[in-house]
């Protein structure tokens, strides 16, 4: 029991801030599940609701969790000692069924005789967590697509029990495979065959990373090197290459927005929209956090530009970003522009434009500023900045919504312009004011 | 002669088209302290690894104490104590919280010593285990791994990352454990000088193979660099067959003695047909010849 309860600790407490910051999703969740309850909804639209907020729930608290299981199994004894692994793993179950009890309190109401729709959360966590855990990424693409499919059951006339009773079947699965560890080896096995050949081969790692990601880059910088090699052997080169990578891999993101926008449903006017500036708004997160892992790299040439210099890489660092972030931008627009008309989507492409817009000009001001952060680590800082860039977003959208038949034509948008080319020169200020020490300094 | 602890019989392991391990031969037996050395790259933390049961091989047999991996019972698999290359891992816990989250589950586990060596080596246990040094990380494993007081413990370049003082705290103490319970350690290192002070056994990995394997005391008997004396340059005869890097010269020639051999080496040298001048390898110089002759 007392190991039971250290190893409950130790997953919730491996990462505070991310635990909080789930806690108060949790609570903001399970507050919108309170005020369902007081609303005049219809027995099927209130179902909807509840269970959809009870699978949030459940998703938040399984890649948490997943992410607490994942950095324990890093250590030799979970491959090695079975009193470990199980121990951990009840520890996950205890945790999961712990979270997933209280939103189900709530839903109750609405669940009437899909009784199996309790387990949602669970079934929701579960997944998720597998999200974390899985071997590569055709595995967690997997998981991903079985949860696609299993949701289009209803489209065979399977009512919601039977459903409920497919994804339990599945998770009791996961579940098993995940004690028996026979899909989820360790660190030290996921580094195994092939993946040790691409550990030596790739000439430029990107640090602590999953072995997914590492994968991913040796194949598409295999494919691109010769292409992009050419005339830029230089120091922005170098600065750039995982996020030419990243230019690359936007194709991967439109090949999702292709797959889920033909899964969806298609008559909603403005999904389409949505959906490509939800990819876009998420696009500075991924440069940020892969060029924070790439700044380390310059700790190996950074004292050739001593004093006075460091403004010069810093210059080199921030344009090489800039490129990297308009490259991916243009790559999901120019897919999502092409797409379009070939899914028969309907989309506003001046409201797409102008949303693009005002994405990559905040983001450009942004930029700068989140290079000035510890990204690698979850802080409070990262989270309340990224926070503010998705509020500004949010509000830009709202704006965009409301204004969205003379955008061109009210002084409001020009203001915004001039504003953020304004504040890009604040931030990139404050980024030229970090000392090169803490900029390169990357645990 | 005690039955090994751990057998390998035709183990082999390949990265793609890189062998690593081939059709490797190994018995350890129980007690013995082994140094196993090889060249970066030769595939010492694979062998370690897979001994571990942490990493695959594509054939052969790993059996400890007669028994293989997947049989193996729990109580056996809780006597076994591993330091990998790369301590990372458990960034958010403490010192402290380390040592007894993870002595937890281990039966053998002494809080004592564990407390004991972590005072002596100078662990804050108040102190995030992110927020130690590379060399202090290691050092964290190291009394996790000895104060399981393992049957077996097998240590992945243990000292890489230790200051001088810490490395020879480090032997002291793994030559008590091995005394007190009869403790059978594998380690690799490439710092050779400490292997001669701990390890009764010495193991060198080339080609994929445990190609020699002997105790440190027997090889130091018969290690020497020879330099034969003659008025013109000698071929290798059926004499000298046990010497290697056999190098020709206008007044004789020069080789060396790298395995031990069934004579000693004085009388080796007084039965010469030619008059031979012996000097006495170390370890070190010994690993060096070895290496090159496999270059």
């Amino acid at each position: 029991m007392r190991m039971l309860k250290q190893s409950i600790w130790y997953l919730l407490s491996h990462s505070w801030v991310t635990f909080f910051s789930i806690v108060m999703v949790v609570l903001v969740l399970s507050f919108m599940q309170f005020v369902l309850a007081y609303n005049d909804l219809s027995q099927s639209k209130g179902l909807q609701a509840s269970v959809s907020i009870n699978a949030s729930i459940g998703f938040f608290i399984g890649v948490y969790l997943g992410g607490g299981v994942l950095a324990l199994k890093q250590f030799y004894l979970w491959k090695i000692n079975q009193r470990y692994r199980s121990n951990i793993l009840l520890a996950f179950v205890v945790i999961t069924l712990a979270f997933c009890i209280l939103p189900v309190a709530f839903s109750v109401q609405h669940i009437g005789e899909n009784y199996l729709l309790i387990f949602a959360p669970l079934c929701s966590a579960i997944f998720a967590s597998q999200m974390v855990l899985g071997k590569n990424l055709i595995h967690k693409m997997t998981i991903g697509v079985l949860v696609f499919a299993m949701l289009q059951l209803d489209k065979l006339g399977l009512d919601v029990n039977s459903i409920m009773s497919v994804f339990l079947l599945a998770t009791i699965g996961l579940s098993y495979a995940m004690f028996k560890d026979q899909f989820y080896p360790s660190a030290k096995q996921k580094i195994d065959n092939k993946m040790d050949t691409q550990l030596t081969s790739t000439a430029i790692t990107t640090g602590v990373k999953p072995a997914m990601v590492i994968a991913f880059n040796h194949y598409i910088g295999i494919a691109v090197s010769k292409w992009v090699m050419g005339k830029k052997n230089d120091i922005g080169w170098s600065l750039l290459l995982p996020q030419t990578k990243l230019g690359i891999s936007s194709i991967i993101y439109i090949i999702a927005i292709g797959i889920f926008s033909a899964i969806a449903d298609k008559s909603e006017t403005s999904f389409f929209e949505t959906i490509t500036v939800m990819f876009l708004a998420t696009v500075i997160l991924a440069i940020a956090v892969e060029s924070r892992q790439m700044i380390r790299q310059t700790r190996s040439f950074a004292h050739v530009f001593p004093g006075e210099k460091h403004r010069a890489l810093k210059t080199k660092m921030l344009l090489s970003l800039d490129k990297a972030y308009l490259i991916n931008i243009a790559f999901i627009l120019l897919g999502a522009l092409g797409l379009s008309p070939l899914l028969s989507l309907p989309l506003d492409s001046s409201v797409l434009l102008y949303s693009v817009l005002s994405i990559v000009l905040t983001a450009l001001v942004a930029l700068p500023g989140f290079l000035c952060l510890m990204w690698i680590n979850v802080s409070l800082a990262n989270v309340f900045s990224y926070c503010g860039y998705l509020a500004i977003v949010y509000i830009i959208f709202r704006w965009i919504g409301v204004h969205s038949e003379q955008l061109w034509s009210t002084p409001t948008t020009y203001l915004f312009i001039v504003g953020c080319i304004g504040l890009r020169f604040v931030t990139q200020s404050l980024f030229y004011r970090q000392p090169m020490e803490q900029l390169i300094k990357n645990k | 002669m005690n039955s090994p602890i751990i057998s390998i019989n035709n183990l082999s392991k390949n990265y793609d088209q890189l062998a690593v391990l081939s059709e490797l031969d190994w018995d350890i037996e129980q007690g013995d302290i082994i140094a196993l050395l090889g060249k970066n790259g030769a595939g010492k933390s694979t062998l370690l690894e897979a001994i571990m049961n942490l990493r695959e091989f594509d054939s052969g047999e790993l059996t400890l104490w007669g028994t293989p991996w997947k049989t193996l019972p729990q109580s056996k698999r809780e006597k076994i104590g591993f330091v990998a290359q790369d301590t990372v891992g458990f960034e958010w816990m403490r010192v402290n919280d380390f040592l007894n989250y993870l002595g937890g589950f281990f039966p053998t586990w002494d809080q004592n010593y564990s407390d004991n060596l972590r005072d002596r080596w100078g662990l804050d246990p108040k102190k995030k285990v992110a927020d130690l040094s590379g060399g202090q990380a290691q050092i964290l494993h190291v009394i996790q791994a000895l104060s399981i007081k393992p049957e077996l413990l097998i240590l992945d370049e243990p000292v890489a990352h230790l200051d001088p003082n810490m490395r020879r705290q480090f032997l002291s103490e793994l030559i008590e454990l091995t005394c007190e319970i009869n403790s059978t350690v594998i380690f690799s290192s490439h710092i050779v000088s400490d292997l001669e002070r701990v390890a009764n056994k010495v193991a060198l990995l080339i080609d994929g193979s445990i190609d020699y394997y002997y105790e440190v005391d027997q090889l130091k008997a018969s290690i020497a660099h020879l330099k034969i004396s003659a008025d013109h340059p000698i071929e290798k005869n059926d004499y000298f067959s046990e010497a290697i890097n056999w190098r020709k010269h206008a007044n004789g020639a020069t080789a060396t003695i790298t395995r031990p051999m069934i004579k000693s080496l004085d009388s080796y040298i007084k039965n010469a047909p030619l008059p031979v001048e012996v000097t006495r390898l170390s370890l070190e110089d010994w690993y060096l010849e070895v290496s090159n002759e496999n270059a």
